[in-house]
């Protein structure tokens, strides 16, 4: 039995949820850090990322029967981060001829970073990172009371 | 009336509402892993209905009555086959991007269901405290 199913799955599921969260914390973060950043390597401004979500489902075959009343991928244990995407939107262009970055008509490409939506993203996430801290702790006070029968 | 006699063995109830409980708190703790994830759809766990209707097979047993006053046996109940339902809620929209869970309805059968979970480890280790207590008094 792997750490993705029995007793002890809950705690995987709500780490995968943790490590989720903390990383789109993470990019939150680097999105506001390079809210102003006008030039990087690839060229041009800095372009706002955002992580995605999607299911993470356990591989083992001993969930076959359990597998057929969820869904055919399996018994879902957790969330996975499937990669961190480009926002396609357009850069936000502020005309400043006096910018070292600035075009021939004067305009500074600055990043398709809104501070106040990412502020509300932080918020989202920070939300969701407690909500899993409390089934985490939900969990082990479980875990710890099925250790307990028979005392 | 007289109440039939039905034999259930008390640890075998206790074992899968436990596992039953288990399993709801591992469906609670994967739909709050997935609060955003896009288009991801919350499932439910049901037990207890089913539970206590598993409880209530009334089949006569196959031993003879022979007077009519006699009290009525009936068979063992056998759990072996239960299970809870998982069901998966694709039907309703929560958010904008497909998702449906909801925090607070979460959080609610989180604390909801550990409370469960431990009376009836309770009420296990009370089983078990029974039986140790027979057994110790016996030998006095």
């Amino acid at each position: 039995m792997g750490a993705l199913s029995g007793v002890f799955a809950p705690f995987s599921i709500t780490a995968s949820a943790l490590t989720a969260e903390r990383l789109r914390m993470d990019v939150i973060s680097n999105n506001i850090a390079n809210a102003n950043t006008t030039r990087t390597i690839q060229g041009g401004p800095y372009i706002r990322q955002r992580v995605v979500f999607a299911p993470r489902f356990d591989p083992s075959p001993s969930f076959a029967p359990l597998m057929s009343m969820m869904t055919p991928e399996g018994l879902p244990v957790g969330v996975r981060v499937v990669g961190i995407q480009k926002d396609p939107s357009a850069p936000r262009m502020v005309y400043d001829p006096g910018h070292p970055d600035a075009n021939a008509e004067g305009y500074v490409a600055y990043p398709n970073v809104n501070t106040v939506n990412e502020m509300v993203d932080m918020i989202s996430a920070t939300r969701a990172y407690e909500a899993n801290i409390t089934v985490f702790n939900a969990t082990k006070s479980m875990a710890l009371q099925a250790l307990n029968i028979g005392k | 009336m007289v109440n039939p006699i039905t034999y259930i063995d008390p640890l075998a109830v206790l074992q899968k509402s436990l596992d039953a409980l288990a399993t709801q708190h591992q469906v609670v703790a994967n739909n709050l892993a997935n609060i955003d994830t896009p288009q991801f759809k919350r499932s439910i766990v049901s037990f207890q209905d089913k539970l206590k209707a598993a409880l209530n097979i009334n089949e006569p047993s196959p031993l003879w009555r022979t007077h009519p006053m006699h009290f009525p046996i009936y068979q063992q109940v056998s759990l072996d086959n239960f299970k809870p339902d998982i069901q998966t809620l694709n039907d309703t929209i929560g958010r904008n991007d497909g998702n449906n869970v909801d925090m607070e309805m979460e959080s609610g059968i989180l604390a909801e269901n550990n409370l469960l979970y431990n009376s009836m480890s309770d009420v296990t280790s009370r089983y078990f405290a029974n039986l140790r207590h027979a057994i110790s008094e016996g030998r006095q």
